[in-house]
């Protein structure tokens, strides 16, 4: 017989026979083999985010790299001790200096501050001794600053720089444009680099996350809207420092809302919250939830129509309506008619009595025999009750499901007219905090959780409706710079002094160009190194960002999670990021090594210490011109990894590679994740991905040899087994394998046995469309407020901070940053001379009681001529104008001369259909209320109360007084 | 130049403590009763504040802290040593916010002075020597003329410390709530460096008056509010009451570094 001898499994089959090799032969020969079955496996560690060091290494781009230098001098030139020897007062003087500085109106100022402030946060490495010195200084430094307020400054000096961007941006200011926003540019990444090491430092801080929130507005909410507004037109966005922008976002996101970590233990608070069982023992939950033990109900409940199920805990089942009879319909129409649900037993007994005589021994092969019903033995077979108790046994109500459930509760009842559409209503409901909506458990879980939960769920809440009107923005925003980062590199891609680019929108697909730029092993210049770093390390922060937010805003509420995933869904993101994986071969990717060491942060920091001391000379720009000019003394190390060296051992232990690319690996896990999450349970995404072929992509990711990486593309995979042929599963069992093994199944699993695909095919798309429905009417019920004067609604979001200042009504004319307006508001002449007697006249002399136009009856006499002699136009403050004519006005049908009550009371409904409101009061006096039609959408009331005249002209404006306006001179 | 005492009517009477049984006569009453500390309805300028002031503990009332330190200021404005030093058994944290709370209420008597001297014409840019300063308090970072600035300024101020936010309760301060101090302090700073730069009678007029910038300056030497070297205002000019021997401010840092008129390039 044959010795079949297969690598992968390493088992050599004991008995050898006389013609074949013997055992030692055998062994020689597969250890020649290349070692496939235990490859090395990658060390890598799933975390929030890298080391300290590593991060801020990454933060720094190549170019820019000698903007330290630059720091360093300028920070010596004013300061002429060392920083190390001086005390935490004499230091804590000199940053409140620099950080009052930061104030100043003249830009030079405040730039060279900002250097002096940028090698103190650095870590002044101009006097520490090594890198791990280094490192302390940094977080030494960054302690102080934070102190002494650093933050409060850095934000203010923040949201100037961005304001003056928004200013040079806009396309009316044309002379030297292009300097202005380079420099607007520099001075918001000087920014951005400051906050970076100051969050960096404080990661895990939790009082330091408390902070960032406290901010107005808060720092992630400000962030955010930074990233919305990159998406319009106006905004020039060339050599804005993108990257620096998104990582500091990821980290602000980690510290002021929470790593995994932090969701892991929230669950559980939401689930109390909610009055849900809390999850122990995650790794041996074997479950099944309400809608698999509803499947169950039925198909069971066809077969066996005695069968009463337990009911469900927390989410009630509607009952199953049976249609035990249907199979035997064309055999007695009788029974068609009968389709109760709850009296199963009782219907057993008659509907066999009506069978015809021979039909009754005839075994129906659909359906099992019905058991004769009584008391004493038991209506349903055992086993079938034990499923049933199997069921509950492992019931596992997840939050999603159940917050959907009541969502949908909410929405039948508003579709049956149950909920009162009153805006004071859901005014008081939305103001009251997260934690006091939901709270549907008892006493027991208000001791439990804790105020320091509940404030972070406000967070996520507060953060999600500030965000919601821009979250279209954000999304495509992210998604577009995820794009640049795998579009090709020579044609489009320009390095300005920044270092930072965005890649500009005609991206030409040329497959496989980047993952050969990969396959280089030598003479990539610095520059393309230094690209390529740049776009994985963007990739991995807006991975970051989006797992990040869709984990925290399902942990808030699935409705949210579900809005996020489908704007991403709309903007192509499964299609983008499978292009991504396509594009890169991971198992290359994660290899890479784009690093030019002598210039990562802390070694070149390093290397300038040691030129100092050794040569004696300050340092210069030569260190990274020597690179750029010399590519042959690159010391890079790009390698592919190649099967080398594989000691086999003979005690089976695995070897941990750990020379791999922290970033790449991140990214990729991150966008698997992702992907689970967008499609999971979703037929028609999964359906998606069926058809762009994704399997072939993901059995490229299945080759690295990491077990946390292998789980989720297995996961995407496995959702996508019963779609995806018969052929296609024939050929992969190997992967099957893998699933089975590697992926926790659930108690009904069906994946496999793709029964029934067509029926859910068929209804994936209106499940999809459900879903919208229901996300639409949660965002519309919980965020907008409807503006019922104009009919449409809005985002309200002006319940942040009633703390503001200057507070809303006194908002200042001047919106815009009147450095660089030179006029004002024109005001007229005569007003200005005489506004005190105005403000008394129009004003204070009203009184709220007796508004001065109130009846119909002022205006005309009984005769039904005009009272008033008036212009007619309304050119006159307080006069009316006359109605126009036409055919819908109410008016004008009315015979004034002869007025009977009959006319009276169909004026009054004329009236009131045309968008005019009456009101009673008790002495039957008839006031108009609202003055304005329907689609008169420019007024401006100051005073809501006040009664203006009922044919005011629309372009009435009421000019709102700020409380203190200096003399203004024009 | 008017009289211009702070006359704190409008907290008093919602501070001074409420007696159960009112008695028609105020403090001159033989009973034992404990002094109304009240300006009654009607009373005249000269004759506000009759009441003798009396030591921290003996005050009863929910708002202790501030009658005790208004009283102090009233009774003994120069010492400041006195009125800086924290009383016994308090906060150093809600001594210092009764402190910041008492100078943005007497600021405003000094803001209206300068209203009739600083307009838009006269000063267009908040400036206080070399320095330059754009307006924080609104939502974006504005380029407000002088007078505007310290109006918002000094609102800001005041609406941050009466924020329940920040600070929501006056027996204790939360930890978070700290670090505006300084930034408050370095706000309300500018204003007297404007005056004093620009409007150098107003100042001098009020300052003999009131002596409030000196108190401010020993507040802030002595809680660490504002750094020495952001303190523009030469430290010699100053009111001729004041003789102690302090170290003179500016000249310390410049050891270490150089202030801003050097640097300009």
């Amino acid at each position: 017989m044959n010795v079949v001898v297969d690598p992968s499994k390493e088992q050599v089959n004991e008995e050898v026979p006389n013609d074949s090799l013997t055992l030692g032969q055998l062994k020689k020969i597969v250890k020649q083999f290349p070692n496939k079955q235990r490859p090395k496996e990658i060390g890598f560690v799933y975390t929030d985010n890298d080391s300290l060091s590593n991060e801020i290494d990454e933060f720094y781009s190549y170019v820019e790299i000698s903007q330290c230098c630059e720091n360093k001098k300028a920070f010596e030139d004013g300061f002429d001790e060392s920083w190390t020897t001086c005390t935490i007062s004499e230091r804590r003087t000199y940053i409140e200096y620099l950080l009052e500085t930061l104030e100043l109106k003249d830009p030079d100022k405040r730039f060279l501050t900002a250097k002096k402030l940028l090698y103190i946060a650095q870590g002044t490495f101009g006097e520490s001794t090594s890198s791990e010195h280094h490192l302390e200084l940094i977080i030494e430094n960054n302690k102080l600053l934070r102190k002494c307020g650093a933050l409060l400054s850095y934000f203010q000096a923040l949201k100037l720089a961005c304001c003056a961007h928004d200013h040079y941006s806009r396309p009316d200011i044309i002379s030297d444009r292009q300097a202005y926003i380079d420099d607007t540019n520099t001075e918001i990444g000087f920014y951005l680099t400051l906050l970076y090491m100051l969050v960096e430092v404080h990661r895990g801080d939790e009082s330091f996350g408390s902070e960032l929130v406290e901010l107005d507005p808060p720092m992630s909410v400000f962030l955010f809207e930074i990233i919305a507004s990159l998406r319009e037109k106006e905004k020039n966005v060339k050599g804005y420092p993108v990257k620096k922008l998104l990582l500091l976002l990821w980290k602000v996101i980690l510290v002021s809302l929470g790593g995994s970590n932090d969701i892991q233990k929230l669950k559980n608070v939401v689930r109390l919250i909610n009055g849900l069982a809390p999850i122990h023992n995650k790794e041996f939950l074997i479950k099944t939830t309400p809608i698999d033990y509803h499947t169950f109900q039925t198909e069971v409940t066809q077969k066996y129509p005695t069968y009463i199920p337990p009911p469900c805990p927390v989410i009630p089942m509607p009952l199953i309506t049976t249609n035990q009879f249907s199979s035997n319909s064309n055999v007695n129409s009788n029974d068609t008619s009968t389709q109760n649900s709850s009296s199963n037993n009782n219907n057993t007994n008659n509907n066999i009595s009506s069978k015809s005589r021979k039909q009754q021994f005839q075994t129906n092969q659909r359906q099992p025999f019905i058991f004769p019903f009584s008391k004493s033995t038991p209506t349903v077979p055992k086993s079938i009750q034990e499923a049933g108790d199997l069921y509950l046994k492992f019931m596992y109500t997840s939050l999603g499901t159940f917050q959907c459930w009541k969502e949908k509760e909410e929405m039948k009842k508003q579709q049956f007219g149950c909920i009162i559409n009153d805006e004071i209503f859901y005014s008081e409901i939305n103001k009251s905090n997260y934690g006091k909506e939901m709270s549907i458990g008892n006493n027991d879980t208000e001791a439990q959780v804790t105020k320091r939960d509940r404030d972070k769920l406000d967070r996520i809440e507060l953060l999600y409706r500030s965000i919601l009107p821009h979250l279209q923005n954000i999304v495509i925003v992210l998604l577009k710079l995820l794009l640049a980062t795998v579009s090709t590199n020579s044609n489009n891609v320009k390095v300005n002094d920044n270092g930072d680019n965005i890649a500009k929108e005609n991206v030409t697909n040329n497959a496989g160009s980047s993952s050969d730029s990969n396959a280089n092993s030598s003479g990539n210049s610095v520059e393309e190194i230094d690209v390529m770093r740049h776009r994985e390390i963007t990739s991995k922060a807006v991975s970051a960002i989006l797992l990040l937010i869709l984990k925290h805003l399902k942990l808030s509420h699935i409705l949210k999670f579900e809005y996020v995933s489908q704007l991403l869904v709309d903007s192509n993101c499964l299609l983008l990021i499978l292009k991504m994986f396509g594009l890169q071969d991971v198992s290359l990717t994660i290899k890479a090594k784009n690093e030019v060491d002598d210039l990562n942060f802390f070694r070149y920091c390093t290397n300038i210490n040691n030129d100092k001391h050794e040569s004696g000379k300050k340092c210069d720009n030569n260190l990274s011109n020597k690179y750029l000019n010399n590519p042959n003394d690159i010391k890079t190390k790009l390698q592919m990894e190649h099967v080398d060296e594989s000691n086999l051992n003979d005690n089976n232990d695995v070897i941990v590679d750990s020379d791999y690319c922290w970033r790449n690996f991140f990214s990729a896990i991150n966008f698997l994740r992702i992907l689970q999450k967008l499609t999971k349970k979703k037929t028609h995404r999964i359906l998606l991905l069926v058809q762009y072929k994704s399997s072939a992509i993901l059995k490229r990711i299945l080759k690295v040899s990491h077990p946390l990486l292998e789980l989720y593309a297995l996961k995407v995979l496995k959702n996508q087994i019963p779609f995806i042929g018969r052929k296609w599963r024939q050929s992969n069992m190997k992967i099957i394998t893998s699933i089975y093994l590697h992926c926790r199944p659930d108690l009904r699993d069906e994946w496999i046995v793709s029964s029934d695909t067509d029926a859910e095919i068929e209804d994936a798309l209106p499940q999809e469309q459900n879903l919208r429905a229901l996300i639409k009417f949660y965002n519309e019920r919980n965020y907008m407020t409807h503006d019922y004067q104009n009919g449409f609604l809005y985002h309200d979001n002006s319940r942040n901070s009633p703390d503001i200042f200057p507070p809303h009504h006194t908002k200042p004319l001047n919106h815009v940053n009147s450095a660089y307006i030179a006029d004002d508001i024109m005001l007229d002449e005569s007003f200005l001379s005489n506004w005190e007697q105005w403000l008394q006249d129009e004003v204070y002399s009203f009184s709220v009681t007796k508004p001065h136009l109130n009846t119909v009856d002022e205006y005309y006499n009984d005769d039904g001529s005009l009272a008033l002699s008036v212009a007619g136009d309304g050119s006159e403050w307080d006069t009316p104008i006359t109605p126009p004519i036409d055919e819908q006005d109410p008016f004008t049908s009315v015979e004034w001369d002869n007025l009977t009550s009959t006319d009276i009371e169909t004026f009054e409904r004329r009236f009131k259909t045309n968008g005019f409101k009456l009101s009673y009061d008790d002495d039957m006096e008839r006031k108009m209320e609202t003055v304005t039609l329907d689609d008169d959408k420019d007024t401006i009331y100051c005073w809501p109360d006040e009664v203006v005249g009922p044919f005011a002209s629309s372009e009435v404006k009421i000019w709102q007084p700020t409380p203190y306006q200096s003399d203004a001179e024009d | 130049m008017a009289n211009v005492i702070p006359s704190n009517e409008a907290n008093n009477t919602f501070s001074s403590s409420e007696s159960s049984t009112s008695s028609p006569i105020a403090s001159t009453s033989a009973e034992h009763k404990p002094a109304l500390r009240r300006n009654r309805p009607g009373t005249k300028l000269e004759d506000t504040y009759q009441f003798p002031h009396i030591p921290l503990d003996q005050i009863d009332s929910a708002f202790a802290l501030q009658e005790y330190l208004q009283s102090l200021i009233r009774t003994d404005k120069e010492n400041l040593d006195a009125l800086v030093e924290l009383p016994p058994g308090q906060d150093k944290e809600t001594w210092q916010y009764e402190h910041l709370r008492q100078l943005c209420l007497e600021l405003n008597y000094l803001v209206v002075q300068l209203e009739a001297e600083c307009t838009r014409q006269t000063c267009p840019e908040m400036k206080a020597d070399e320095w330059q300063y754009l307006c924080a308090a609104h939502p974006a970072p504005m380029n407000c003329c002088a007078i505007d600035y310290i109006v918002h300024t000094l609102d800001g101020a005041t609406t941050l410390l009466n924020s329940h936010k920040y600070f929501p309760s006056r027996i204790s301060i939360p930890e978070t709530s700290l670090k505006h101090y300084q930034s408050i302090a370095r706000r309300l700073y500018r204003i007297f460096a404007h005056a004093w730069f620009h409007h150098r009678e107003i100042f001098e007029a009020f300052e003999n008056e009131n002596m409030l910038y000196v108190r401010f300056l020993k507040l802030s030497e002595r809680y660490e509010l504002i750094a020495k070297n952001l303190l523009i205002i030469p430290y010699n000019n100053i009111s001729d009451n004041e003789n102690d021997d302090q170290v003179i401010h500016n000249n310390d840092s410049s050891e270490i570094f150089t202030p801003p008129t050097d640097d300009s390039e």
